[in-house]
């Protein structure tokens, strides 16, 4: 197991208060294998990623371990966390637009990032910085470019290509297509796979689409409301989703097999994390919930074959 | 290549903007109310003597006429002779300029530096000490006047203290041997180590005063652009990246703050000219700012024409100036 999350939790301190937006969340990243991570806005995916690197607002606690090669990140002072973000674990954001700092060029941002985690020489690092824009498929003499000479496509390629670099084991992508168009969404994800592959990287893929983890992911993580409501292999959980979150969720994907009149969603608001529910996040808007589930958070259970359902439907004894 | 061509048609830009300005100049300086032959005589001269001189001036010409011997006359370096004193005003000024030149540069750094890195150092934590005192920092010494600033200084490490002067550029006999006219620069060139302490220690006070109430403009712009770049999510990327945190807040955020903070810093520049006016007569540095001032006590027309043209010919060139550093740090402007 290369990463390795145990009850992480994180809140954010704002004017009125707390604002719980992971609870719990305990979760494994197998090496060179890319997890899942979904949910809807506000569900804790993309402040997840944020705190296994650290790069959250000051203000903002973290508790729990995220332990990556045998070492907690979490309890890791933030002047030795800086050396493993960037070369062991790197990031790709969701606005490719805004990701590169514009009055820099594009070579400039390679050598910075080279030459903040390792000694090599010029010549060595443009070499470096060249092959990873081949890898990506940018002609090297674009690096004497500004990012606002580039289109967005060709920009989350750089950014790509900045965040494999240096040959990290993990890499988070935070929405790495949600701001693109269609087209050039399936090819940035052919790509991200096809790198992963061929660079034996593990991969964290937070998306609210459910047809990029579908074609990209191994095993899915559902969030729900800060919780981690379903952990399983890709297969197993769009074959049989156990969840009843997951289930709705998988039932709201437009089909065309289906001759729908109208297209299935979720009654009902996700959960204010301000003053969350006292039971289940999920409870008000489920159709199966029972008196228990208003009350308590379910615990996390585990089923025979592996999976995770944070749900009483599946507990034994009181929630049967 | 493209950079070369932005130089280039800034400066062809500013041709018709310094025409415009001396234009400007020109009239309202034939609109205001006080005849400058008038002033020049005395009110007791003769009718035909103060006809003679009119005319003798180009007074009595047409007014478009006069412009144009105006820009004549300028283009020519020719800003005509003081009423006052009949000599020619470009060489008073170019007396009195490099002291103003020398002042403004010396209170621009001390605004510059303590705008700057005070400012940027702020960001850094926000709601901590350094952002906090930053602030009623700003406030408070944006809200005293110079001359004030300047007389309690004098007050207090002159009178009191009596650490340094608190008039005048250099002690008399000191003057170094004239190159630029700056005599910290003469000093300097010319190896003259007592006329170079004489002349830091004269400079101290009045750069401080001036500079420290144009340092709590930059501060505010400084810390409001920080704070505004460092939200952005390329800052959050090259945190992401391990990049050191001083580099993320002066190469990449304040790099990018320093746009709009440069715009604003050429205006200070030239508002730093203006507010040396005050600065000069608390300290009787004998600059182009006491100059003006006295020149506009005796009403010395041409004088007073001819100062302020230099003072747009400054403003012109310093917003070519920033202009170009803007596209040098911002590729985006040259495009």
């Amino acid at each position: 197991m290369l990463l390795e999350l145990k009850n992480l939790m994180v809140s954010y301190k704002t004017r009125e208060g707390r604002v719980l937006a992971v609870d719990k969340v305990s979760l494994p990243v197998e090496e060179k294998k890319t997890l899942g991570l979904v949910g809807e806005s506000g569900c804790g995916k993309s402040t997840l990623g944020g705190a296994i690197l650290g790069i959250l607002p000051r203000e903002t606690k973290i508790t729990g371990k995220a332990i990556f090669n045998g070492t907690d990140l979490i309890s890791m002072p933030s002047k030795e966390l800086r050396f493993i973000r960037g070369k062991d674990i790197s990031m790709i954001f969701q606005d490719p637009m805004t990701s590169l700092n514009p009055v820099m060029k594009l070579r400039d941002h390679f050598l910075e990032t080279i030459f903040t985690h390792t000694k090599t020489s010029k010549e060595d690092a443009i070499a470096m910085a060249e092959q990873a824009l081949k890898e990506v498929g940018i002609s090297s003499n674009r690096l004497n470019d500004y990012p606002f000479q580039l289109s967005g496509g060709m920009r989350q390629r750089v950014m790509i290509a900045l965040s494999l670099v240096l040959n990290p084991k993990l890499v988070i992508a935070d929405e790495p297509t949600t701001s693109l168009d269609v087209i050039v969404q399936a090819q940035i994800l052919q790509l991200l796979k096809g790198l992963q592959e061929k660079f034996k990287m593990a991969m964290i893929l937070i998306t609210h689409d459910l047809g990029v983890v579908a074609e990209a992911a191994d095993d899915i993580g559902v969030m729900y409301g800060g919780h981690l409501v379903e952990y399983a292999p890709k297969f197993k959980l769009y074959k049989d989703p156990l969840h009843p979150y997951t289930k709705d969720l998988l039932a709201s994907v437009p089909n065309t097999n289906i001759d729908d009149k109208e297209l299935r969603f979720i009654t009902g608001y996700p959960p204010n994390l301000m003053n969350p529910p006292q039971g289940c996040r999920y409870a008000e808007r489920c159709s199966k919930a029972k008196e228990i589930c208003k009350q308590k958070i379910p615990p996390d259970f585990y089923t025979d074959d592996g999976r995770l359902v944070k749900c009483w439907l599946y507990g034994e004894g009181e929630g049967k | 290549m493209s950079l070369k061509w932005y130089i280039i048609t800034r400066i062809l830009l500013a041709v018709p903007m310094f025409f415009i300005l001396l234009f400007m100049i020109f009239l309202v300086m034939r609109i205001l109310p006080g005849d400058p032959v008038l002033a020049m005589l005395g009110g007791k001269a003769p009718m035909s003597v103060i006809e003679a001189k009119r005319h003798e001036l180009g007074y009595d010409k047409p007014l478009l006429n006069q412009f144009g011997d105006y820009l004549l006359d300028i283009i020519k370096g020719d800003l005509g002779r003081s009423a006052l004193t009949k000599r020619p005003i470009a060489d008073e000024i170019a007396d009195k300029l490099p002291a103003t030149i020398e002042l403004t540069i010396f209170g621009f750094i001390v605004a510059l530096v303590i705008g700057i890195f005070w400012g940027a150092e702020a960001t850094k934590r926000h709601g901590g000490v350094l952002d906090i005192t930053g602030r009623v920092y700003a406030i408070f010494i944006y809200s005293i006047p110079v001359f004030w600033l300047g007389m309690l200084f004098q007050w207090f490490f002159g009178v009191k203290l009596k650490w340094l002067p608190i008039a005048g550029r250099i002690s008399p006999l000191l003057r170094p041997d004239k190159i630029t006219g700056m005599y910290l620069f003469d000093s300097l060139f010319t190896w003259n180590m007592p006329a170079l302490k004489d002349a830091s220690l004269h400079i101290i006070l009045p750069s401080l005063a001036l500079g420290l109430i144009i340092s709590s403009v930059f501060l505010r712009m400084v810390r409001g652009n920080m704070v505004l770049m460092l939200s952005q999510d390329f800052v959050k990327a090259a945190r992401a990246r391990g990049i050191k945190e001083n580099s993320v807040i002066y190469r990449h955020a304040l790099k990018n703050a320093f746009v709009p903070i440069m715009t604003v810093m050429g205006l200070q520049l030239a508002a730093l000219m203006a507010g040396a006016v005050l600065t000069e007569t608390t300290f009787s540095w004998p600059g182009i700012g006491s100059y003006l001032v006295e020149k506009i006590r005796y009403r010395d027309f041409p004088a007073i024409q001819g100062t302020i043209a230099v003072y747009a010919i400054i403003v012109v060139a310093i917003s070519i100036i920033v202009d170009i550093i803007n596209a040098l740090v911002d590729p985006r402007v040259r495009y």
